[in-house]
């Protein structure tokens, strides 16, 4: 049912890491998201997941958006989502996570 | 719809993490059986993985069976999920704050119900006789 999860990061020069997860951040998924994100909070000021290659979402997804945001705001840390589509995107915005993370439409929107 | 562990349509699984995955696939494949596009099938999912999860985690101290039972109706794609754990209504279980954002601190939980209300064209609860026992039947509509 489910592709691989890929994850990968880069950083950008104005310091945002860029976190792109490929696949499905669901039931399954979503700790080992969890994990990456901690590792790379950890190390980064700025950090933007980047979704545009996430198809699915779901709450457990989300927990793991809020325990991330949680996580960085702790360490006065910048944290947000950035290129969301299809029904990731209608499940960010009707949870009203897209607000709460000040989704951006894609990483150009950090440079 | 259903073709296995049948009573009258619906299948029997174990209430249990082990038997999530057969439950989902068995009520992907009867909604592509159905017609539902391939966008309403991830709605589909993400209302399988939050009541099924649900049922799993919360139902029984001590396991159990749920069941589920899948129609075509109307122009509506109908998922029903039966358990006999303690009485529970999922759709009172809504941790969305009124001005529709998310606080910082707000609780991680909740949010599954309320995305099923959020996607499902109707989402019905009633606790009643089933399979012999009391019975939490939450049912869920999804247009084809």
């Amino acid at each position: 049912m489910a592709g691989e999860l890929i994850q990968e990061e880069r950083k950008l020069e104005n310091g945002w890491t860029v976190w792109m997860v490929r696949s499905r951040i669901d039931l399954k998924t979503a700790d080992e998201v969890y994990k990456r994100g901690e590792e790379i909070i950890a190390k980064s000021d700025k950090t933007a997941l980047d979704m545009s290659g996430v198809e699915y979402l779901s709450s457990a997804g989300i927990r793991a958006m809020l325990r991330l945001n949680k996580l960085a705001r702790k360490s006065s840390k910048e944290f947000t989502v950035v290129g969301a589509n299809g029904m990731p995107k209608a499940v960010l915005e009707d949870s009203g996570m897209d607000v709460l993370l000040k989704a951006k439409e894609s990483v150009d929107e950090l440079i | 719809m259903a073709d296995k562990n049948c009573i009258e349509g619906w299948r029997q699984y174990n209430a249990d993490m082990s038997a999530y995955e057969e439950l989902r696939d068995d009520v992907l494949k009867d909604a592509e059986k159905a017609g539902l596009s391939a966008k309403r099938l991830n709605t589909l999912e993400l209302g399988v993985e939050e009541i099924a999860v649900n049922i799993i985690s919360y139902a029984y101290e001590n396991g159990g069976s749920l069941w589920v039972r899948t129609s075509k109706e109307d122009g509506f794609f109908k998922l029903e999920f039966v358990d006999h754990g303690k009485p529970f209504n999922p759709l009172a279980e809504d941790m969305r704050p009124t001005d529709g954002v998310p606080s910082v601190e707000q609780e991680e939980g909740g949010y599954g119900i309320f995305l099923v209300k959020q996607f499902f064209a109707s989402v019905s609860y009633t606790h009643e006789e089933m399979f012999g026992k009391m019975s939490n039947h939450l049912t869920m509509e999804l247009s084809v």
